[in-house]
Formats: structure tokens, C-alpha cells, sequence
């Protein structure tokens, strides 16, 4: 249709826009390119033609331009508001923020919208803290940009009292200048306070701007007067109360060493906290005598309302919460929570004394629980202060506890939830390591009780109705104590069967549970730990993890998930979960850009900064690069080796490299019940948890090893022996030898001859070279100094012996080399044929056995320019005869060695498919069927199939992906 | 509220949303946006709300509210209804708040009427069906509730019969 319209009018903008969009749809990107290019040149000023261009530079990742298109057509017509406004959003979009300003200073004094001006001094803002930087931070000319800010907001004519989120802005600016007092009285006027009363927001500036003050006292006498007058439970009331007192004790002990010592300087008593501002003698504790005396002016006398005794203040607090709590009753945690909060501070502060403890945390412990001990928080709740309890306290505690296990009454809701509180509080307060009998027992305990109590859910507490299935059941958490008994006794026997028991628990518990992402978890955990990777999958994918999740939660699935990647034999589970993990990343970048902008509509400048923050937080997720990784792991194997497709690579982890990077992963996801000390999280992880460490390690691999292979230099990729002495902590023992096999493959193979980047990337997009001297492809063989940059640079002190030289190689040294990365392959099959046959783990085995493999593609890799088969790129390296001769020997040794791997797999996956190991594995569950007949053998038994059968098609899979690797390159 | 809390909302109740669905509604209605935090960090509940409506019709309206399941029966819903009736009163000076629940869903309605909620109309077809459900009517028509606020001071948001009055979900806002 546009070009049946474009006959008539060829020059109609609109159009042509719309053509250009069309083609882009069309998957036609040449000609959008060319239509788009000439739309643009033309500078266009058209409402609808700039938005549909903005759609088209938007699909072709063109951001940038989008915002030289609104400045050209806002310059062609100052006067359209409208195209000004566009012009600050596109510049908004992409996070320069200085023009950004620059803009609403102009449609301001245009149009003179204050909502201009308050755009411009957001982006001012932003623009000191460097909002979405690489470093986000002040700037050096923060106050200066702050400054002007603040000029904005005094001469604008509206009143920042507008709105909670103007007034948010003016405090945030004068509280980032350290203008405290004016931020303190504008605070104190009354609207200012009526915007504290009704906004949340504002209110915790606020609280930060009392404290950066040093306003303590009077953070104490509000925080007071909310909690017994106004009916504030909100915890930050609660704890603010408590460190606002002890802030006040500090500065009277402060002020009274000042006073019995004139000679102490002044600033002593505002370094160690606030200047006081009020002026009556004492008299009171924490309560408002209701008279509302605002201060404003700073004088020396302590607080009319506040004691001057510690032992009064603290008298003062205890008072409140008893009273509030007794009014609450247990309609409301916060006072009871507060009173033990407020002891365990106490403790602190006596400690540090070298005071003796006193009894009142246990006694408050022990009364919570008499309290609360029927809701299901009332581990969690606990948990901090019982983990401040003495070694002859915990006695105490661990006998009532007793007491109260015994008197256990599992035929109601309320019983039940105080058995499993007692049995967690039981477990976290317990000594570790506890022996295995005592595991055993325990396990036993809680799944009995788990049977007892399944009867409770099957109707619906409230409707007495039959439970739906979308319900929980209220007995779920005993079996998922049982999980932490038997993965506890586990770690300290190694048998694997009480995995194979905590599998059988999971299941059964699943299945009448159908909803508890909590069991997905674990199984998710523990199937991974037996390479039943399959089953770890439809666990993850029942948790239908999605959306922004994805960032918090893939690493459950996707933590050296190509140990399982079957994505050479065709299975692409691995990788799709990979390619699902990282869509909202996308998303991140379209949506979040368009949400900030939408805050800037709707003036909610209070939420910016944070969605910049978000925005940057999701962008820089460390978890997204590690399932880049992670991809990138599953898929060389599968693709052809190619110089120009790895230079693309080597560009993008380039990138990666440079990032600062934020971990989003969630790990509290994972339920820990276990004694103090231990954790659930850690017992279950598939090798050490990986970190930044881990990724920059082999990122840089990775990284060197391309670059070798497209014959560029990188600055990128230093020694690898570096590396080996502190930075390997999130690493596997064989990832370690691993990266020691990275390394000696690049000291033995010589550093082919390179090119230059922009040589490299012209030869690859086929554009001609420039013709000046720089950009020969071919640059002088060895003597260049770009191979001496890669050859023995920065060479540390252990590293193997260094012989890259500019004259050619040591065939002797070429030759032990060539030796050491052989072993490297052989050690690799004895470890996994070692593993297999002790009964480890099976992830260890696929571990190691899928290192090889990796260790092959890099060898591969790495030999691109020697035996590479693609003739496009291939340069002539001379005197290179030895080195292919060795390069060639390894590689035949490697190949040796995997066959035999792949055959040690495959034996072992036929073991896996017998019915004799079905019933020695369920046999070995056989303890669970005294908890419950319904943990029989046969139950048992089809645990094992589903789990035996995942393993198989890990090690099939495995053993045929090896051989393909092996014969195909 | 904060933007990490949609982060871990593994309850089939609680739709997972798209980034722009949750910063929308804090890019607009900030303060109508709860969230509540234990102690130990963990996110017990949240609410999301919205204020829209011409005229009479201005209200505020809850989108989405959830608690944890460990966090129930501690009265957190009721809190965090309070405190966005509260701002829908003060700040946004509304005539009532509504929300829309499943017609299936007794819990959730037995409460909302503790709370002061009654049934305004019901919306058919307001919902798509849950997995595992059969599905049917109750499944898939919503009750809009509504509680009236100070400003309401004929009670126009209340009326007897709401459940009979049927209105069809292309006509619901």
C-alpha cells in the first residue's frame, strides 16, 4: 500500500516513514536502512513522521539518533512545544542527562511550564550522581550542579510544598549539599510536615535528614509519640526509636565528658554525633507530654522530654513496648518484636561495657514464643535474637524447647505450627555437626509428624471444604526439616542414599502440595547434584519462573548448567532455558527507559533515581553475563570454529569484561533450616558458588583464546597464572586445572602473527580497507609489537617456561609443552573413570568429563590460525611446521583419551538404565517406609526410575556429544 | 515501595507482571504502592494501587495485594488496605475504594467484607482461568467491591443488590 500511495505523493514524509517501518517488518533491514537514512538526512519536523522514525531507529538499535532527530526538528521549530518535549524524553531515554537539562531550562523559559523547570532540576540531579554511570557516584562538579538545582527550586514559581514528590526533590538536593538546617526547617513548616504525615517516602528522607543533623533527640521524642499516640507500627518506627535513644545516650556521655573538660574543643561533641537543639531541663522518658515544640534553634541543653540517665532512657523504651504491646495484645508483632530487639541491643552495649548479660533476652524469647509460637513467622521472627544467645542460656532455651516438643498436639492448625516452629528453632539452636544417628532420628521425627499432621490440610481450615489444589498444606515445612536432616546427614556420611531419601520426601511432598515452589527448589538442588538434570528442569519449569525473576532465579538451573547441555545431540533445553533467562534484559532496556520517562510525565521525581538504579542493576546483572557464558559454553560445541564469527565473540565479552556488575542472585529462596552455621544453600550447591571472580577468570580465557584465533590483539586477557594464586575461590578443582590448561596451551602455542582490529573487522564486514600503513592486514610477522604484547608482557614470577619468542620456538620446550597439555586430557579420563567408579557424585564426573570436552574446543580454537580450514582469513605463518607437527599429536592424544571417557559414560549409562540399580537405589530409601507406609519401596522405586532415567540421558548424551566433538572437528 | 520487592512472588495466586506493569504504577501512584518488609528483610506483603475514576467515580482502586504464606493470619492485608484507604482519602480526596476479586474466591471475599467491602456489581468474564480449575462462571466473573470513604457521604458506593447487578467486562474500567 505505501507504494501504491508514494506513486502519487513521493515525497509524502509520513509515508515514506511508514514504508521504512513496513520493510523493517517486512525482515527487508537493507532497504529500511537506506529509506530510514534518507528520512533522516532530510531532518524531518512532522509529529508523526518522528514518531514512526522513532519506532524504526529503535528496531534497528540506532537509540542514539533518535535524539539528533528531535534536536534538529526542535532547532527547525523552537516554538513547538510539544517537539521540545520529545527532544528532552529522547535524551532521557538514553541517559544524558545534561542535555536533558539543558532542554527543560529551554521549554521552561520558553512555555514556561514550571514542570519544565522541575524536569531540568531532575536531571540535574541526576546528573551529579552520575545516575546510570559506569561509576555511579557524585561527580566533581556535583555541587555545582546541585547548587544551580537548588537556585531552580527557590526562584521557581511554584512552591516545592506542591506535591510530596517537588518537596522529595528540594530535600534530596539540599541534603546531598550537606544544607542541613535548611532542610530542617522546611521540615518543621507546617506543610512540610503535613507531606511527612501523608508520604512515606518523604518521610524516610526525613528520617535520614534527623539523622545526618544529628537531630536524635528528636527523633526519639517523634518516633515515641507516633508509636503511643498515633497508633505507628511500622518497624522503621520501632528501630529508629531505639537507635535515635542510643544515639542520645552517646551524645549525653559525650557532652557530659565536654563539660567536666572546658578544654575540649567544641567540635568534639558533633563529631560523636548531633549538636543538641532543644532547651529544657529533663524530665520524662520516650512519651510526648503533648506539647508540640518544634526547635529550630540549636541550644546546648538536653531535650525536656528525654532523661539524662541511660538507665532512664532505656527504663523509658522498655515501658513503651510493654504498654504498646500489652494495648496490641497479639493482634501486633512490632512492640513484642521491639522489646526483644531493644534487649539485644542492650547486650551490645553491655558487652562492650565488659558488663554481665542479663537474663531479660531469654526470658522475652521464651514469652514470644508462648505468644506467637501458632503462626508460622515465629521461627523467622526469632531467629536473630536466639542467635545472641550464651552458651548457658542456649541450655535454658534448648529444654524449654524440649518441654515444648513434647507436649506436641498435631490436631489442629495451631498445634501443628508450633511443632514445626519448636523443631526449627530446635535445629537452628543445636550445636553443629551433629552426628548422623542424631540426623537420622530427627528426619524420622518430622516426617512422622509430617503423616500425623497431612490429615489437617485435606480440608480447608476456613470453608471446611475440600483443600484445592492451588492450597498448601499446612504440614509442608515438616517435610521440608526432614530434607535438611537428611541432606545434613549426608554431608557428614557422604552416602549418597539420603539423597536418594530427601528425592523420595520431595516427590511425595510435591505431589500433594502441587503449589510449594519450595520443594521445586530443593528438588531442583538435589537432582542436579545427581546429574538428573531432566528432573532438575521440570522441577525449575513447574516454578514457572518469569518476568524479572528469571534475573533472580535461573542461576538455580543455569549454575554450570552446561555441565548438562545435551545441545550437541540435539536437546536444546539448556539452552532455551539460557536464551528464556536473558529476554528481559530486552525488556529492561525498552521498558524501564519508557517508565522513567512516564515518572517525568507524572512529576513522581521521587521514583527516578531508583528506576535508574533498577534499570542499571538489571543491565549490569552479573547473572545475565554468566548465562552469556554459559550460553556461549553450551554453543561452540555445537558451531563451526570460525575466525570471523569468534571475532565477533571476542568483541562482546570484551564488552562484558568492562562492565561493573551487580548480583541480583537470589539465594534466600533456598529454605534453610539447618543448625547455626550451616546452610541448606551451600550444602546443596553444584561446586563452590560462582562469582565476579569466576566470570572475569573466564571471561579473559575466553577472551585470549579468540583473540589468538582471529589473530587480533586484546588488552583484555592478562597471564592466567595470576590469576591462580587468590582469585580462584569460585572455582572447582577442575576448572582450576582447567584455566592451568588454558594457560599452557598458550605458552606452548606461538602467538600467530596479527592483525589490527579495524583490519580484522573490515575483512570480516568485507568493507575496503583504508589505504593508509596501520591497516595492513598482514602486518610483519613475529618482530610486530602487538605479538610481544601477547607473548611474555607481564609475565609473572611461576609461570611455565616462557617461549614465544620473536626468533621462533624451542622445539624442546614446544615439545614438554606439548606434553603437559597431553596429560592434561589423559589426568581428565582417569578423573572421570575414578569418579564413576568410587560412586562420587555423578555432576562430578559430567563435570570434569564436560571440562575436557571444553578443553578440546579450546585446543581447537586456539589452533585456528595453524590448522584452520576457512581460506579467507588465513595468513602464512612461517617456520610454523613444528608447531602444527605437536599441535597435531596432542590433538590425536586428546581424542584418544575422550573415547575413553565417552565410553567410561556410556557404560556408566547403561548401569543407570538396570533394574538392578533401580532396586538397590529404592532399596536404600527403605528407612523412610518406617516414618510412613506411604514412603514405601514402590514409591521409592519410581523415584528412582524418573531419577536413573534423567542420569542415563545426562551420561548418553554426554558420551555421543564427546564423540561428535571428537570426530567432527 | 521498592522496586526489587516483584522479584521473588512465586504464588500462583500472584501473577508475576512485566517490568512496565509494576513501575507504572510506581512512575504514577507512588504512595498508593505498599509494601511490607519482616524484620529480617523478607518481603511478608504487598499492594499495588491506582486512583482513577471522573466525577463521583473517583476513587482509589487495589490492583493487586498479596501476603506470603508464612505471613498470614497476622492481619498484614488489613493493614495495607487501611493505610491505601487512608491515602486514597487524604491525598487523593476519593469518594470510595473498589477492588475486583474472583467470585470463587470465598476466602478472599469473606474478608474484603470484614474489612467494610460489599459487592457493587459483578463483572462477568473479568478473568481468565486459573490452571488446574475447571474453570466455570465463578471462576471467571469478578465481584467488584467497593468501601465507601469519608467523601461519600450519600454512600452511593454501597447498594443491597450489587451481586445481581451484572455489567459485561467491556464496560468495566
Amino acid at each position: 500500500t505505501c507504494n501504491k500511495l508514494l506513486k502519487k505523493q513521493p515525497k509524502h514524509e509520513t509515508i515514506r516513514a511508514l514504508k521504512s517501518l513496513a520493510l523493517l517488518r517486512a525482515n527487508k533491514p537493507e532497504e529500511a536502512i537506506q529509506l530510514c537514512d534518507e528520512i533522516l538526512a532530510a531532518k524531518p519536523t512532522d509529529d508523526t513522521v518522528l514518531g514512526i522514525m522513532q519506532h524504526v531507529l529503535k528496531h534497528l538499535d540506532r537509540t542514539p539518533e533518535i535524539t539528533t532527530m528531535f534536536e534538529d526538528a526542535f532547532k527547525k521549530q523552537p516554538a513547538n512545544e510539544e517537539l521540545g518535549a520529545q527532544t528532552f524524553m529522547s535524551h532521557i531515554r538514553v541517559g544524558s542527562w545534561k542535555n536533558a537539562q539543558v532542554i527543560a531550562l529551554k521549554l521552561f523559559k520558553t512555555f514556561k511550564q514550571p514542570k519544565y523547570l522541575f524536569w531540568s532540576i531532575m536531571s540535574a540531579v541526576l546528573q551529579a550522581q552520575n545516575a546510570g554511570g559506569v561509576n555511579p557516584g557524585m561527580t566533581d562538579n556535583a555541587p555545582i550542579l546541585l547548587n544551580l538545582a537548588l537556585r531552580m527550586v527557590t526562584t521557581s514559581p511554584i512552591p516545592s510544598f506542591v506535591s510530596p514528590d517537588h518537596f522529595y526533590l528540594h530535600l534530596t538536593i539540599l541534603k546531598t549539599l550537606d544544607k542541613l538546617d535548611e532542610a530542617y526547617e522546611l521540615i518543621h513548616s507546617d506543610r512540610g510536615k503535613r507531606l511527612c504525615d501523608t508520604s512515606l517516602v518523604v518521610d524516610e528522607l526525613r528520617r535520614d535528614i534527623f539523622k545526618a543533623k544529628g537531630a536524635c533527640r528528636e527523633e526519639a521524642i517523634l518516633c515515641g509519640e507516633r508509636l503511643s499516640k498515633k497508633g505507628d507500627r511500622n518497624w522503621i518506627t520501632f528501630l529508629s526509636l531505639i537507635d535515635s535513644t542510643f544515639d542520645v545516650i552517646k551524645l549525653n556521655e559525650s557532652q557530659s565528658k565536654t563539660d567536666t573538660d572546658p578544654a575540649a574543643p567544641a567540635a568534639d561533641s558533633k563529631g560523636a554525633g548531633p549538636p543538641p537543639e532543644e532547651n529544657k531541663p529533663a524530665s520524662s522518658n520516650g512519651e510526648s507530654k503533648g506539647e508540640d515544640d518544634p526547635e529550630l534553634t540549636p541550644k546546648p541543653t538536653p531535650h525536656p522530654e528525654l532523661p539524662l540517665e541511660p538507665e532512664a532512657l532505656i527504663e523509658g523504651l522498655r515501658e513503651l513496648f510493654t504498654r504498646v504491646a500489652k494495648e496490641d495484645g497479639l493482634k501486633e508483632r512490632g512492640a513484642h518484636l521491639a522489646s526483644l530487639q531493644l534487649e539485644k541491643r542492650i547486650r551490645t552495649r553491655e558487652e562492650g561495657q565488659g558488663n554481665a548479660t542479663s537474663e531479660t533476652l531469654l526470658f522475652l524469647a521464651k514469652q514470644y514464643f508462648d505468644n506467637f509460637s501458632d503462626k508460622t513467622c515465629c521461627f523467622e521472627d526469632l531467629k536473630p535474637y536466639v542467635a545472641t544467645l550464651e552458651e548457658g542460656e542456649l541450655t535454658s532455651w534448648l529444654a524449654f524447647l524440649k518441654e515444648k516438643a513434647e507436649a506436641r498436639d498435631l490436631s489442629s492448625a495451631a498445634g501443628l505450627a508450633r511443632f514445626i516452629n519448636v523443631s526449627k528453632l530446635q535445629r537452628f539452636s543445636s550445636s553443629t555437626p551433629r552426628a548422623e544417628a542424631d540426623e537420622q532420628a530427627d528426619a524420622t521425627r518430622y516426617l512422622k509428624a509430617y503423616f500425623e499432621a497431612l490429615p489437617l490440610g485435606k480440608y480447608c481450615i476456613f470453608s471446611g471444604k475440600d483443600l484445592p489444589e492451588t492450597e498448601l498444606q499446612l504440614a509442608d515445612d515438616l517435610a521440608i526439616l526432614a530434607l535438611n536432616a537428611l541432606v545434613s546427614a549426608w554431608t557428614v556420611t557422604r552416602k549418597e542414599s539420603y539423597l536418594h531419601q530427601a528425592l523420595v520426601v520431595l516427590e511425595y511432598a510435591s505431589s500433594k502440595s502441587k503449589q510449594n515452589y519450595q520443594f521445586h527448589v530443593l528438588a531442583v538442588r538435589i537432582y542436579r547434584l545427581l546429574a538428573a538434570n531432566g528432573q532438575a528442569l521440570s522441577h525449575y519449569r513447574a516454578m514457572d519462573v518469569k518476568q524479572v525473576q528469571t534475573d533472580t532465579l535461573c542461576h538455580l538451573i543455569l549454575s554450570r548448567g552446561s555441565t548438562f547441555s545435551l545441545a550437541l545431540i540435539g536437546d536444546v533445553g539448556m539452552t532455551q532455558e539460557c536464551i528464556a533467562a536473558s529476554e528481559i534484559y530486552n525488556q529492561n532496556s525498552s521498558e524501564t527507559a519508557d517508565m522513567i520517562i512516564r515518572a517525568f510525565q507524572f512529576e513522581k521525581y521521587s521514583q527516578i533515581t531508583e528506576f535508574v538504579e533498577f534499570e542499571d542493576r538489571l543491565d549490569n546483572s552479573l547473572q545475565r553475563d554468566l548465562t552469556r557464558l554459559e550460553y556461549v559454553r553450551m554453543k561452540f560445541a555445537t558451531e563451526k570454529l570460525e575466525p570471523e564469527a569468534l571475532l565477533l565473540e571476542l568483541q562482546e565479552l570484551e564488552f562484558v569484561l568492562d562492565k561493573m556488575h551487580h548480583d541480583n542472585r537470589d539465594f534466600g529462596v533456598i529454605p534453610n533450616y539447618q543448625p547455626r552455621g550451616q546452610s541448606l544453600a551451600d550444602q546443596t550447591s553444584m561446586g563452590v558458588v560462582r562469582g565476579f571472580q569466576w566470570l572475569t577468570v573466564f571471561l579473559q580465557l575466553y577472551i585470549r583464546a579468540y583473540a589468538r584465533a582471529s589473530r587480533v590483539e586484546t588488552s583484555a586477557a592478562s597471564d592466567m597464572n595470576t590469576f591462580l594464586s587468590g582469585w580462584l575461590s569460585e572455582m572447582t578443582e577442575d576448572e582450576k586445572t582447567f584455566l592451568k590448561f588454558s594457560q599452557i596451551l598458550h605458552d606452548w602455542i606461538p602467538c600467530p602473527p596479527l592483525q589490527s582490529r579495524e583490519a580484522a573487522m573490515a575483512a570480516l564486514t568485507g568493507t575496503p580497507v583504508p589505504s593508509d600503513g596501520t591497516s595492513t592486514p598482514l602486518q610483519n610477522t613475529n618482530g610486530d609489537p602487538a605479538a610481544k604484547a601477547n607473548g611474555e608482557g607481564e609475565r609473572k614470577d611461576t609461570p611455565p617456561p616462557p617461549h614465544v619468542k620473536q626468533d621462533g620456538s624451542d622445539p624442546v620446550t614446544v615439545e614438554a609443552s606439548a606434553q603437559t597439555a597431553a596429560k592434561y586430557f589423559e589426568d581428565a579420563a582417569a578423573r572421570v573413570k575414578a569418579l564413576v567408579e568410587q560412586g562420587e557424585l555423578l555432576w562430578e564426573a559430567c563435570h570434569v568429563a564436560a571440562l575436557a570436552q571444553e578443553a578440546f574446543i579450546l585446543l581447537q580454537i586456539v589452533s585456528l590460525p595453524y590448522i584452520g580450514k576457512s581460506g579467507k582469513s588465513k595468513m602464512k605463518i612461517t617456520d610454523s611446521g613444528s608447531v602444527v607437527e605437536s599441535l597435531k599429536s596432542v590433538r590425536a592424544q586428546a581424542a584418544t583419551q575422550l573415547r575413553a571417557t565417552s565410553i567410561v559414560l556410556s557404560d556408566a549409562a547403561e548401569k543407570e538404565g538396570s533394574i538392578a540399580r533401580r532396586d538397590k537405589w529404592a532399596e536404600g530409601c527403605a528407612a523412610l517406609s518406617e516414618a510412613d507406609a506411604a514412603l514405601s519401596t514402590e514409591f521409592a522405586s519410581s523415584v528412582a526410575k524418573k531419577t536413573l532415567d534423567a542420569r542415563k540421558t545426562v551420561c548418553d548424551g554426554l558420551a555421543k556429544g564427546i564423540l561428535k566433538v571428537v570426530e567432527g572437528h | 515501595m521498592s522496586t526489587a520487592v516483584f522479584t521473588r512472588n512465586l504464588d500462583l495466586w500472584t501473577e508475576t507482571y512485566s517490568i512496565s506493569f509494576y513501575l507504572n504504577y510506581l512512575a504514577r501512584w507512588p504512595d498508593l504502592c505498599l509494601v511490607q518488609e519482616a524484620p529480617n528483610g523478607k518481603m511478608m506483603g504487598y499492594v499495588l494501587g491506582k486512583a482513577e475514576g471522573h466525577a463521583q467515580e473517583w476513587h482509589g482502586h487495589v490492583t493487586a495485594i498479596t501476603v506470603a504464606p508464612e505471613y498470614r493470619r497476622l492481619g498484614l492485608a488489613r493493614k495495607m488496605m487501611d493505610e491505601l484507604e487512608r491515602i486514597s482519602t487524604e491525598v487523593y480526596n476519593g469518594y470510595f475504594v473498589d477492588l475486583y476479586v474472583r467470585c470463587a474466591n470465598h476466602l478472599a471475599i469473606n474478608m474484603y467484607e470484614g474489612m467494610g467491602y460489599s459487592v457493587y456489581r459483578r463483572v462477568a468474564q473479568y478473568y481468565s482461568r486459573l490452571p488446574h480449575e475447571k474453570g466455570g462462571r465463578d471462576q471467571e466473573d469478578a465481584f467488584d467491591m467497593r468501601k465507601p470513604l469519608p467523601r461519600d457521604t450519600m454512600r452511593r458506593s454501597v447498594r443491597p443488590n450489587g451481586r445481581e447487578i451484572i455489567i459485561p467486562r467491556d464496560q468495566a474500567p
